[in-house]
């Protein structure tokens, strides 16, 4: 039938439509066989959804991960020479910031993905070039877990420079895929991407490889994260978003001092 | 007339393993959904996002984000069907 509605039912069933939007629907549904049969199916896929819970990190992988940090000094691992128990200290920080920043990113209405600027930053650029190099050269999986929401795992973490400035480094996986994060102060590195205290700008390229950069500064740190997620390599944050205990764990490794002066 | 003790704990486990069943086949037909179609509905399930929140996080418009519901939820109900 002409004129069908099925892009609008979810949003429809869901109440999330003004009211001329809802009396369009409404009028189409009255004459419609196929969509209200599509909005019967839309209702019985809301009700499953509904029912989803966030997945929490199992603890034997939150040990590991937390095993993993303590164990790695310095030089006991291949591409870990600048390492140092700072270096995982300053990591765990990491990875606390980044739980927390990627879950003021999703509350904070206001943040949207910008385009990256015409050209990339040297911080940017060399964030990206670690990547490549801490891929090639990447430790084994560090660990295996037989839960299958288990897909975050820690690769590394180490102290590194981009472009002169001292650097936490973050390397782990995402179902597989290779993600690096690096974390410095922002007012250290030159031509961070511009932020107010309360609110921060992200940027995104995906070059010829598939490899997604995003780049952003909030609460005084600068970030480049690359992987070769899917999208804007959001799934990262989701994964984040939707493990409460995930979060927790992290907490509960930064019980050291965060990233700070040299 | 009530259950048995016995019969009535037992039938609760028997609740509570359907209960846990069905969750982790409705989970597992979610992760199957390609990501453009799993990223608005955990978003919107897990995180409570509205719509418009769920289109500035993923950086689309508002019409995509109900468009990739509505496909989302249908096939999840498409997969789900007689299974749960």
């Amino acid at each position: 039938m002409f004129g069908h509605v099925f892009d609008l039912l979810a949003a429809y069933a869901e109440d999330q439509v003004d009211a001329s939007t809802r009396a369009r629907v409404e009028r189409h549904l009255a004459q419609c066989t196929e969509c209200r049969r599509a909005l019967d199916d839309i209702r019985t896929g809301i009700a499953w959804a509904s029912a989803l819970t966030a997945a929490p990190m199992p603890d034997d992988v939150a040990a590991a991960m937390r095993e993993w940090l303590l164990a790695h000094d310095a030089g006991s691992a291949r591409w870990h020479d600048s390492i140092a128990a700072r270096g995982l200290a300053a990591a765990a920080a990491v990875i606390l910031a980044v739980g927390i920043g990627l879950y003021w990113h999703v509350n904070r209405p206001w943040i949207q993905l910008h385009a990256a600027a015409a050209e990339p930053t040297r911080f940017e650029q060399e964030g990206r070039a670690l990547h490549d190099r801490l891929r090639s050269d990447a430790a084994p999986v560090a660990y295996r877990s037989s839960d299958e929401r288990a897909r975050v795992v820690a690769v590394g973490a180490a102290v590194h420079t981009l472009e002169g400035v001292r650097t936490s480094v973050l390397s782990y996986r995402i179902d597989g895929r290779p993600v690096t994060l690096a974390l410095a102060l922002s007012d250290e590195v030159p031509e961070a991407p511009g932020a107010r205290w309360w609110s921060k700008r992200v940027g995104h390229r995906r070059d010829a490889t598939g490899a997604s950069t995003l780049t952003w500064t909030v609460g005084g740190g600068t970030y480049v994260m690359v992987s070769e997620l899917d999208g804007a390599g959001q799934r990262a944050c989701l994964i984040c978003h939707t493990t409460p205990r995930f979060r927790a764990a992290l907490e509960r490794l930064s019980s050291a001092a965060p990233l700070d002066r040299q | 007339m009530p259950l048995p003790p016995t019969l009535e704990a037992a039938s609760r486990l028997d609740d509570d393993f359907a209960q846990r069943e069905r969750k982790r086949k409705v989970e597992q037909a979610v992760q199957r959904l390609p990501p453009k179609l799993r990223s608005p509905i955990v978003l919107r399930h897990i995180e409570g996002l509205a719509y418009d929140q769920i289109a500035r996080v993923l950086g689309v418009s508002i019409g995509t984000v109900a468009s990739r519901v509505s496909r989302a939820h249908a096939r999840l109900a498409r997969e789900l069907k007689g299974e749960v």
